[in-house]
């Protein structure tokens, strides 16, 4: 799976404020990619974009040549099944913390049996697994951080794009997050995530760093780290 | 301590704010979703949130007009009925309805929507989850419609008469009683429409701390 992103402008309403002026970038199953940036350099705004959650103002995302923008609702919705997006501000579902993370295998129709023992061991893999029947709604920042990042890992994505996902997590689990996110990365999973910093560069052995710099790429790094 | 006629009244009170609710409930929802779907709804949100302070003897001096003997409702023969008051109360509490329950749904599927189609939810999924996730907020906003129903005096004076066991309702009950100065009357049925008060604040507490 490939998604392409073709001279994307995006703005958010306010007229003259482009939050990305023409972004080309593009990201594959397999790969590692960290996109570092200040506050308000837009690397959320691309990274949802180019999860497919956010139709740029301007320009075009090809996912596998296609534009996906142009195809059928019902193909986009597919098409969506393998690109999960985790926001950096964790937005839990009512209910346990197993229940949110059974949430995308339920959409997926996998049965209740094998989408419990799945979500099961993506808490377990996660060090999570006493937090299965907390409630969600009271979770540290921290723990509905990870339970977020397992309810993402239990989609099975091709590509997963994580925004922040060590911003709230104490260095014990940071280490724990950097193992597993090491272990899809070796099964194939593209990895998409920004930080202020190129801090996990090395220990997630990323292929390529993308330096955002106010709406644009202003630097690629690759494979030095 | 309490007689058969007032608990007739509470008992009355009650099924006819209940029915309102009820009434109201099945539209006042699904247009609460509807807007809170639509992206730009200002104009129907500042219409219903006008309406939502609008005094209810205003109210009820319309529809007074509407079903008194020279009004367009009149064939209907519903002034004086607790038909009256139900149709009033619907009214009234529609758009309370829709206001509270569309600001707590809109700023929730704002999140949702991101949440639901990033996990792979189809349209219809997204709606269930919608629907899932925004219940405490629905249920909250028909308890306090029906707060709101069973504590109005102006309607269910003014198109329902305050007839003895047929349209006196525990607001009007109370009313009559203190100006005939029967002062114990009024405090049993006072203290009545105190508790159910109580126990939806409560509801809505208990639903709010379940979401």
């Amino acid at each position: 799976m490939m998604i392409e992103l073709r001279d994307v402008w995006h703005s958010y309403g306010v007229q003259g404020v482009w939050v990305l002026k023409g972004v080309s970038a593009t990201f594959r199953e397999g790969e590692q990619v960290l996109v570092v940036g200040h506050n308000g350099s837009g690397k959320t705004t691309l990274l949802k974009i180019a999860s497919l959650l956010m139709r740029p103002t301007r320009g075009r995302i090809a996912v596998d040549g296609e534009d996906f923008w142009a195809i059928d609702a019902g193909l986009q919705s597919r098409i969506r099944r393998s690109v999960v997006y985790v926001h950096e501000k964790p937005i839990m579902l009512r209910g346990t913390a197993v229940d949110n993370v059974l949430y995308p295998l339920t959409v997926r129709g996998v049965p209740r049996d094998r989408a419990l023992a799945i979500a099961m061991d993506v808490l377990r893999r996660l060090g999570i697994e006493d937090l299965a029947s907390a409630n969600a709604k009271r979770l540290s920042a921290g723990q509905s951080q990870l339970v977020s990042i397992a309810r993402a890992l239990a989609a099975k994505p091709r590509i997963l794009f994580l925004d922040e996902p060590f911003a709230h997590l104490d260095r014990e689990k940071r280490a724990v997050l950097a193992k597993v996110l090491a272990e899809e990365a070796e099964l194939g999973t593209g990895i998409v995530l920004t930080s202020h910093s190129i801090e996990y560069a090395d220990m997630l052995k990323i292929d390529r760093v993308l330096v955002m710099e106010n709406g644009s790429i202003a630097e690629v790094m690759e494979k030095r780290w | 301590m309490v007689g058969p006629e007032t608990l007739e009244t509470i008992v009355r009170s009650l099924w006819i704010s209940g029915t309102a609710t009820a009434l109201a409930t099945l539209w006042s929802i699904p247009l609460a979703y509807a807007m809170a779907l639509r992206e730009r709804a200002i104009v129907v949100e500042a219409v219903v949130e006008t309406m939502v302070g609008m005094p209810t003897v205003l109210l009820g001096l319309l529809l007074y007009f509407l079903l008194s003997s020279s009004g367009p409702l009149a064939p209907l023969r519903l002034l004086y009925t607790p038909t009256a008051i139900v149709l009033g109360e619907t009214i009234l509490v529609t758009p309370l309805m829709i206001s509270t329950c569309y600001r707590g749904v809109r700023e929730a599927v704002r999140e949702l929507r991101e949440l639901g189609l990033s996990l792979g939810a189809s349209d219809t999924q997204l709606l269930r989850l919608y629907i899932g996730e925004t219940l405490p907020t629905m249920v909250a906003s028909i308890v306090m419609g029906f707060s709101r129903a069973v504590g109005e005096l102006g309607i269910a004076l003014m198109v329902g008469g305050n007839i003895a066991g047929y349209t006196r309702t525990m607001t009007t009950a109370i009313a009559l009683n203190v100006s005939r100065g029967e002062f114990e009357e009024a405090a049993v049925l006072g203290l009545f429409l105190l508790l159910v008060m109580v126990a939806t604040s409560l509801a809505i507490k208990v639903v709010g701390r379940r979401g």
